[in-house]
């Protein structure tokens, strides 16, 4: 019996031994973790100080290939021009950074709302994510836009000199040296498999030929992208900085596909995982799942992709040996999650510095309390360390009738029914003001708004008064407006379907405003939601009488996809309400050959005027976004066009 | 014993085929279809839309343009070609919708459809002529042969190379219908040319039927890559599957078998509480509080959670936990010991959000146990000895009390892979249940099938344990 006791006495101390020293091992293994991370912060951080040394040089190298562009005519030593008569199209940049005096350490956190990316291949993924917060900054173009000016005007990014000659058919650019891409991420760069990825990759013409090559290969799932290349002639890299693009026929979307084309990185993407260049003939299948389409993207832009961790994050650093302007936050990281509606917390935590509220979180954080006296305390959206800034974006909503149904056949009917829609009283009560009205397809603010198009007001008898004169009128005194839809048969009632996607708190409330608006003058509205999916197959199948959507639109949109009585006809066109108007048809014809901006205008805002006269679509609003950003994000200004969030002028004060 | 665990283990074989075929059956039958992308916004960029044409390749590159588990398309006879031809031509009075599912069975009937159309380019309706030259043109591609060969023989390359060069030169053999009739006639002729040539191609023998009848398949092709545990790729991501379904484990067990663990650690001695002071106050208390808890919404009380304790909350003082996430943004930074201390930090509100609900029905069977022990002779035998009532309980009634709960975990284990769906979204936990409601959205059917038929694994061999578990416990049953 003392035996046993002793016995566990002393197994128990034994235990209890081995379990101190257990945690003297964590504690010390812990201590000296600590240490080696602390070094290896010291050791990154001497890293980027010598990078930065390094990356002036190529700032003055790069400067110097500015001013031999834009500004004056002459080639740079070893260049010759082949068109020297023409002039350089690329026009000067209008909007520099970094801002003067801004700090360039900052750190922008932004939310990736939408869980993981589905990949990075640019040219397989175009979730609005990936181009936003990955593209736009990695990436690197022939030319941009002045998006924050006159998107219309282009001033070069890797290009100093484009030459547009043999009326306007051949597109000749002359490239910068000196751009490179970044080294892969995720991978793992010791593996002697990987060493082929070590080292310099210049970016060349050739990336820019490789990058339309697989866009035209048949076998690449980029369908989108490849219609719009049906005219290109020819693409060739004369040498590693000279490319010249040639097009069958004088076209404006040319111009935009010549100078925005990206470069895509061929050592990578022609390459399997241990550098073995692929087949030829397998190429387009191998490319579309390429091993590194989920691993990151490979840029050359102002910034290069440096982290993706799934689930967790992902991050963007400034690229020093960028050979543009380096704008002044030195990293972006995007916290990656599921639930948008989470963003709220996140900024009160201050777990992000830039985020958008729903129009319904706007009102419940922020409008509610305007000229209160009893706000809560503790809430940084009201005692100024967050401020909201609403942000224009380039699309619009609308509800589209379906023309091929005999109700809305007729433009009066459309007209009425625009009528009967109270766009200001919805824009106002139920998306709480975000947004502004429009009357026909462009961005508000754009010069190609026809000034004389005067808004159909809100107005229920001049509604019914125009039925009247199409022919609907209640006969049999069930107060609906009736009809005999074709010669000979019997009268029905005005009576159709308005489709709402599932789940759009604010499109359900509009319709139902509508319908209630509606049944006054004597017509019913059904309402019937399909969610997403189902609704866009739907709209495919051109089997629906009306319904309510939005388009997300650039600066100067091409009207030929939506509006064109061609597009009418294929299966799953954009123009699903069969808008069909010969004199549409032959603006929008003349407009794809057309270059000269004035002309474009004057052609744009006939389109506007014959649109508002006809009324195919109920024009509503181009959304406003509510933009929030902590205190330390500064120099905060819009881009006209997508994306409108656009942070390279930005700057972010640096954590003290 | 032995012999009995391995029927079990073979009888698993047929079983998993079974429900693989059910699976496979109610996936591929269920409406909807992979490729429709998703959108959150209502809004649609114009850039964004997938056409006709990228997604007829789509489905080429992951089978979807096979039949689901027989093939008869062979039989396709020429009026019935004749019939989708004019349907997709617009040529009928078709409706939009009629029209595109006549152009996708064209487009998936490929070769099969071949000698029909050649025919259908002599047909006395012009416009028929046009869709079928159109159609032919995408029926005679080929796919390559096993494209995703890392080192292709040069045997390979050659067949490859040949397929490239043809369909190169068919791809070539267009023409638009406004072009005149020579042009037309030109590129009629080159396509016959091309049919009498290959026209061998075309002709099926009774052996090729039947091999096509069961193999030419979606379901044969699956299980040919599955018999080389092979599960595909993400339809989405592109991703192979079965290195992701590994990632995402990490998370959904440590969320669930944490929960698991703590609502048992909680409620064992809630239940034990109640079986001994059975009717009292406080057992009855005990029994509101965990149905008032077990009656409380999961996403309600997940939500609230994170607007009340998390850093974002407008309470100063409760500003206790992250506002979800498995980590700190910043955690790679940290020592090993710092970052299970800063997962852990962030897992106290997801997991508290798994593990109430379960308190409920699990101490109801702790105390139900107990109490059928607790009337047991040997438990009065113990109290009779004179053992103290701690001692008694404590010693001779738990062990067997616990039985019943501890045969519930093996049930449990398919549970503890699914994750829980809404407090991984709400807390932005990468797990499990968040990627297969993510797969199920968006049709994207291999990752749904690797997950229901690990799953269906799990369950197999779950019931298994129990059945053996039933027998450790109990020298009574025994397996012969």
């Amino acid at each position: 019996m003392r035996n046993e006791s002793l016995l566990r006495a002393v197994i128990g101390g034994a235990f209890g031994l081995v379990l101190l020293l257990l945690g003297v091992v964590l504690v010390q293994m812990n201590h000296l973790e600590s240490r080696l991370i602390a070094q290896g912060q010291q050791i990154r951080a001497l890293g980027e100080a010598t990078d930065r040394l390094a990356s002036r040089g190529v700032k003055v190298a790069a400067a110097g290939a500015a001013t031999a562009s834009g500004l004056d005519d002459s080639p740079p030593p070893g260049v010759k021009f082949l068109h020297p008569e023409v002039p350089n199209f690329l026009k000067p940049a209008d909007t520099h950074w970094p801002p003067p005096g801004a700090s360039l350490e900052g750190t922008l956190i932004r939310p990736w709302d939408t869980g993981d990316p589905k990949g990075f291949n640019p040219l397989l993924e175009n979730s609005a994510y990936n181009t936003e917060l990955v593209e736009n900054y990695a990436s690197i173009s022939l030319a941009n836009t002045n998006a924050w000016t006159n998107p219309s005007v282009y001033h070069g990014e890797l290009a100093y000199r484009v030459e547009v000659t043999d009326d306007s058919k051949e597109f000749t650019f002359y490239l910068r040296p000196g751009a490179r891409w970044q080294t892969p991420i995720n991978v793992n760069l010791d593996e002697p498999q990987h060493a082929w990825l070590k080292g310099e990759h210049p970016v060349t013409a050739e990336d820019f030929v490789f990058a339309i090559e697989m866009i035209l290969n048949p076998q690449v799932e980029s369908g989108p992208n490849r219609n719009y290349y049906a005219d290109l002639e020819s693409i060739k890299a004369l040498d590693a900085t000279t490319l010249v693009i040639r097009w069958k026929k004088k076209a404006f979307l040319n111009v935009a596909l010549s100078l925005g084309a990206s470069a895509l990185p061929k050592f990578l993407y022609s390459c399997d995982e241990r550098g073995v260049p692929f087949p030829k003939e397998t190429l387009g299948t191998r490319f579309n799942q390429h091993w590194y389409n989920h691993k990151g993207l490979v840029g050359a832009g102002a910034y290069y992709m440096s982290e993706y961790t799934p689930g967790a994050k992902l991050g963007l650093v400034r690229n020093e040996s960028y050979i543009g302007e380096k704008p002044a936050i030195r990293s972006f990281v995007y916290p990656i999650y599921t639930d948008p509606t989470q963003t709220v917390i996140k900024l009160k935590a201050h777990e992000l510095s830039v985020g958008e509220l729903y129009p319904g979180q706007y009102r419940e954080e922020v409008l509610q309390y305007e000229n209160k006296k009893d706000v809560p305390k503790n809430s940084p959206f009201l005692d100024g360390r967050i401020t909201c800034h609403k942000s224009q974006t380039s699309g619009y909503r609308y509800i589209g009738w379906n023309a091929e149904r005999p109700y809305f056949a007729d433009k009066r009917a459309r007209r009425a029914m625009t009528m009967a829609f109270d766009r200001k009283r919805i824009l106002e009560n139920v998306y709480v003001g975000l947004g502004t009205l429009v009357t026909g397809p462009y961005p508000p603010g754009a010069p190609y708004n026809d000034p004389t198009v005067q808004p159909i007001p809100f107005d229920l008898d001049g509604a019914k008064k125009l039925l009247a004169e199409a022919g609907w009128s209640d006969s049999d005194g069930d107060g609906l407006l009736d009809k005999a839809l074709h010669p000979g048969e019997p009268r029905k009632p005005f009576e159709f379907r308005f489709l709402v996607p599932t789940g759009r708190k604010e499109a359900m409330v509009l319709a139902n405003i509508l319908r209630d608006d509606l049944l006054k003058i004597g017509v019913r509205m059904n309402i019937d939601t399909a969610e997403w999916s189902l609704f866009l197959k739907r709209m495919d199948e051109k089997n629906f009488d009306a319904y309510v959507a939005a388009w997300v639109t650039g600066w100067e949109p091409d009207l030929f996809q939506i509006w064109h009585s061609s597009q009418a006809d294929i299966p799953k066109g954009s123009n699903r309400i069969g808008f069909r108007n010969k004199e549409a048809d032959k603006i929008i014809e003349t407009l794809r050959s057309t270059l000269d901006m004035d002309e474009r205008t004057k052609l744009l805002q006939a389109f506007h005027r014959l649109v508002a006269e006809e009324q195919p679509y109920s024009f509503f609003q181009a959304p406003k976004a509510v933009i929030c950003t902590w205190k330390e994000v500064e120099n905060v200004i819009f881009s006209k066009t997508f994306p409108n969030v656009n942070a390279l002028p930005w700057s972010v004060r640096a954590a003290p | 014993m032995k012999t009995y665990i391995l029927r079990r283990l073979l009888l698993m074989i047929p079983t998993f085929f079974g429900i693989s075929l059910m699976l496979f059956l109610i996936l591929n039958l269920a409406p909807g279809r992979p490729g429709a992308t998703q959108n959150a916004d209502l809004a649609q960029t114009m850039r964004g839309e997938v056409t006709q044409e990228s997604y007829r390749i789509f489905r080429e590159q992951f089978h979807l343009d096979k039949p689901v588990l027989f093939n008869t398309r062979f039989t396709v006879t020429r009026a019935e070609v004749r019939e989708h031809v004019r349907d997709a031509a617009g040529a009928s009075a078709a409706t939009a919708a009629e029209r595109l599912h006549a152009q996708e069975t064209l487009e998936d009937l490929g070769a099969y459809a071949v000698p029909h159309l050649v025919a259908l380019l002599h047909d006395p309706e012009p416009k028929l002529v046009d869709a079928a030259a159109y159609f032919l043109r995408l029926a005679a591609i080929r796919p390559l042969e096993d494209p995703f060969n890392p080192q292709p023989s040069p045997a390979l390359r050659a067949r490859n190379r040949a397929i490239d060069a043809e369909n190169a030169g068919l791809r070539l053999l267009r023409f638009a219908p406004d072009d005149p009739d020579a042009t037309k006639a030109e590129v009629i002729a080159a396509l016959e040319r091309w049919y009498r040539e290959h026209e061998g191609r075309f002709v099926y023998t009774a052996g090729d039927k039947l091999r096509r009848f069961f193999f030419d398949t979606r379901f044969a092709t699956y299980w040919r890559n599955l018999l080389r545990f092979d599960f595909g790729v993400s339809l989405t991501s592109r991703e192979p599957v079965v290195p992701t379904l590994i990632a995402k484990l990490k998370y959904s067990l440590t969320l669930s078998v944490g929960s698991l663990v703590l609502a048992y650690l909680i409620a064992v001695p809630l239940g034990v509480l109640s079986a001994v002071k059975k009717g009292t106050r406080l057992d009855r208390g005990v029994t509101l509080v965990l149905f008032m808890l077990y009656s409380l919404p999961s996403f309600f009380v997940a939500t609230l959670s994170l607007y009340w304790f998390s850093v974002g909350s407008n309470i100063a003082w409760l500003r206790w936990f992250p506002t979800g996430g498995w980590a700190s943004r910043d955690a790679g930074e940290l020592t090993t010991l710092a970052q299970w201390a800063d997962i852990a930090w962030h897992l106290v509100l997801p997991m508290v959000a798994m593990t109430y609900g379960s308190l409920a029905a699990l101490s109801r069977y702790m105390r139900t146990g107990l109490l059928d022990v607790i009337q047991a002779d040997y438990v009065r035998t113990a109290r009779a000895k004179g053992l103290s009532e701690r001692w008694v309980i404590g010693k001779h009634a738990l062990r067997n009390g616990l039985l019943p709960i501890l045969t519930l975990l093996g049930g449990l284990l398919p549970a503890v892979l699914g994750g829980s769906v809404i407090v991984e979204y709400i807390f932005g936990i990468p797990g499990m249940g968040l990627w297969v409601v993510d797969a199920i959205n968006q049709r994207d059917y291999n990752v749904i099938l690797a997950i229901e038929l690990f799953s269906t694994i799990l369950v197999l061999f779950g019931l298994l344990l129990t059945d053996l578990s039933y027998a450790l416990v109990d020298p009574r049953i025994r397996f012969e």
